[in-house]
């Protein structure tokens, strides 16, 4: 199974961020950055597991990885 | 603005302090020198003819702008591909000496702000931009490629100035202590606009927050470069009407590019 980290210590305080979505949309949004690393040698592991088409990809076993790392990153940050 | 050489405290030569044994070397308290004059040596690009005026008294600058009837990325410095908002823009010159983009230059922005509620912020949510920039004749934003010091306001409200970096067309910022000044550096050039990272500051020189952002933009080879003072509106949805004003603001920078011949 696939990992990720979370390069905490560049989490960000509280900062508004202007850019653009992955899909072009832009946004204005006062949150928290959050850096996700994704190891180069999973690359390939993590995209055989995603299909954009397909709702239901990654599993939901799969797609915890990710969400439990950043959202544990967000706890401590708000929480700390 | 002209840029002051670093001299040998001691002997008075150009080039600053010889390096201690052993190496390095350093400027320290390297003054900033007169705020910029944006009347003075500037030139003003504004393909939408939205600057109506701009004047300059004891460092500040007021702008009056045109009536934008309906507001677009286009006149938001960090959103969108493409930017069509006023910008001033001057060769970037180090010594008499044009920077190029095969360079890579230190840019030390510092920006004050009057963030009095309307007579200071002005009558609508706009920025201001400090940077350097590769073609500030462009409207495609990764063709101008700035890079550097951003700040927002909003006309009223509790939070003042959003200081931070401008990197392309996308933007940090942050509002935390309700800072009215702040220094950004950018390292820029190499053919590709480089990062900047911001410390916002209170009254006596102490943080207030700061924080970072890369760009992710190459520029041309060769290309002569420049620095940009561009004004916009805060989100994409802004409207002005005619005869509002605009953040008033004092700026300042420093700019240095390291010789790194013998050390590559």
């Amino acid at each position: 199974m696939p990992t990720v980290h979370i390069d905490f210590p560049e989490t960000s305080e509280l900062q508004s961020v202007d850019s653009t979505d992955t899909d072009g949309e832009d946004f204005n949004v006062t949150g928290y950055v959050i850096r996700v690393v994704i190891p180069d040698d999973e690359v390939e592991a993590w995209l055989d597991l995603y299909d954009p088409a397909s709702g239901t990809s990654p599993s939901a076993a799969n797609s915890r990885i990710i969400a439990r790392a950043v959202l544990e990153a967000l706890r401590v940050t708000v929480n700390p | 603005m002209p840029i002051a050489p670093c001299f040998d405290p001691t002997t008075g030569a150009s080039g600053g302090a010889a390096p201690a044994p052993g190496g390095g070397g350093s400027g320290y308290d390297i003054p900033f020198g007169d705020p910029i004059d944006l009347t003075d040596g500037w030139t003003l690009y504004d393909p939408d003819n939205l600057i109506k005026s701009i004047s300059y008294a004891n460092g500040l600058h007021t702008v009056i702008w045109n009536e934008l009837l309906t507001g677009s990325n286009n006149y938001n410095w960090a959103s969108g591909s493409n930017t069509r908002a006023p910008r001033w823009y001057q060769p970037a010159q180090i010594d008499s000496t044009q920077i190029t983009s095969d360079q890579v230059v230190q840019n030390v922005f510092f920006m004050v702000t009057d963030n009095a509620a309307t007579t200071g912020r002005g009558d609508f949510a706009n920025s201001v931009s400090h940077a350097m920039c590769a073609n500030p004749t462009s409207t495609v934003a990764t063709d101008i490629g700035a890079v550097g010091q951003h700040v927002t306001v909003l006309p009223t409200g509790a939070n003042t100035a959003y200081f931070g970096v401008l990197t392309v067309n996308s933007a940090a910022t942050t509002a935390t202590g309700n800072p009215s000044r702040s220094m950004a550096t950018s390292q820029y050039g190499g053919r590709h606009v480089g990062s900047a990272c911001f410390t916002n500051l209170d009254a006596n020189g102490l943080r207030l927050q700061n924080g970072s952002r890369n760009g992710n933009t190459f520029i041309p080879a060769g290309v002569d470069l420049y620095w940009m003072v561009g004004l916009g509106i805060r989100s994409n949805t802004t409207t002005i009407k005619e005869d509002d004003q605009s953040l008033k603001f004092k700026i300042y920078r420093k700019s240095f590019k390291m010789n790194l011949a013998g050390v590559l």
